[in-house]
C-alpha cells in the first residue's frame, strides 16, 4: 500500500476515532484541550469537503500526481493536522477558569 | 384499596431496566456513535456519486445519441471495420489504450465503441453506414467505480461492503434509541 492509500484510510478511520478519543468527556477538559479538539474538527470537516469536491470533479480518474489526487489522499488528514495546529496556537494562551 | 403502600409511584423513566438490557442498550448507542462517525467520509462519496449515477443522463455524464434505425443489424458493417472507424474518431493516444467494449443496440442502429483510456472515451458508430455519430466521454465509469471503491484497487471494494453494512448497523441501533430512548441511564 503506498503512501498515498495509507494517508486516506487514516482520513476514514483513523483521524475520527482520534476526533472521537478527544470529544470524550470534552467539558471536563482543559480550555486548550477543547481548542484543540474544536481546531481538529473543524480542519477535518473542511479537509472532507475538499475531499469531496476532488474525488467528484471533473468526474475523469485522477493521474497519478497533481493537486487533486493530493487533496483526495491528504485532504482529510492534513486538514485535521492544521486545525489542531491551530486550536493549540489559540487555546495555548487560554487560561481554565 | 392496595395491599403494599410505596412512599410515592415510580415513573417509567425511573424505572431501571435489567443489566442485560441495559448493556444491550449501551452497545446500540456505542455502536450508532462509532459506526457514525467512522463512516462518514465513504457514506458521503457513496451518496453523492450515487445521485450523480441516477441522474446521469440529465447531468450529461454519458452520451446519449439519438439514431431511429431500424434494420440497421441486418446491414450492419463488420465488427472489425466499425472498431477501425472509431480508432480513427479519438486521439491517436486514446486509441493506443485498446477497446474495453463494444456495445451493440440494434434497435437504435449504432455501436457504442469504450476505450480503455483514463478519462474512458465513447465513440458511436452508426452500424449501417459506419458514420461516426458522437464522440465522447463517459464520465459515468468512472463514477461506478468511485461508488463501488474499484477505482481505489481491486481490494478496495471492502470499502463499499464495510459502509454497507455500517449501514445496516446504524438503521437498526437507531430505531433502538428511538425506541427505547432511556434503556441505557
Amino acid at each position: 500500500m503506498t503512501e498515498s492509500r495509507l494517508a486516506l484510510v487514516a482520513g476514514l478511520f483513523i483521524v475520527p476515532a482520534v476526533l472521537l478519543w478527544l470529544g470524550h468527556r470534552l467539558r471536563r477538559r482543559t480550555p486548550a484541550w477543547q481548542s484543540v479538539f474544536w481546531g481538529a474538527t473543524l480542519g477535518y470537516v473542511a479537509g472532507m469537503l475538499l475531499m469531496l469536491v476532488a474525488i467528484h470533479y471533473p468526474p475523469v480518474l485522477w493521474a497519478g500526481g497533481g493537486w487533486r489526487t493530493a487533496a483526495v489522499h491528504w485532504g482529510m488528514v492534513v486538514g485535521a493536522v492544521l486545525g489542531a495546529g491551530v486550536g493549540v496556537l489559540t487555546g495555548s494562551g487560554i487560561k481554565p477558569q | 384499596m392496595p395491599l403494599s403502600a410505596s412512599p410515592r409511584p415510580v415513573a417509567a423513566a425511573e424505572r431501571k431496566p435489567r443489566t442485560g438490557g441495559r448493556g444491550w442498550a449501551r452497545w446500540m448507542f456505542y455502536s450508532h456513535l462509532w459506526l457514525g462517525i467512522l463512516t462518514t467520509g465513504i457514506v458521503l462519496v457513496i451518496c453523492v456519486t450515487g445521485v450523480l449515477l441516477n441522474h446521469k443522463r440529465r447531468l450529461g455524464l454519458m452520451p446519449d445519441v439519438p439514431n431511429e434505425a431500424p434494420g440497421a443489424l441486418a446491414a450492419s458493417l463488420p465488427v472489425a471495420e466499425l472498431a477501425a472507424r472509431a480508432e480513427r474518431a479519438v486521439p491517436a493516444a486514446v486509441a493506443a489504450s485498446g477497446i474495453d467494449r463494444m456495445d451493440v443496440r440494434p434497435g437504435d442502429g449504432f455501436v457504442k465503441v469504450r476505450f480503455d483510456d483514463r478519462e474512458v472515451h465513447e465513440v458511436t458508430v452508426d452500424l449501417a453506414s459506419g458514420r461516426v455519430l458522437h464522440v465522447g466521454l463517459r464520465n459515468d465509469v468512472f463514477l461506478e467505480k468511485l461508488h463501488s471503491g474499484e477505482v481505489f484497487g481491486d481490494g478496495w471494494t471492502l470499502l463499499s461492503d464495510i459502509a454497507a453494512i455500517a449501514l445496516s448497523i446504524l438503521v437498526i441501533s437507531g430505531y433502538c434509541l428511538w425506541l427505547y430512548p432511556r434503556a441505557r441511564a
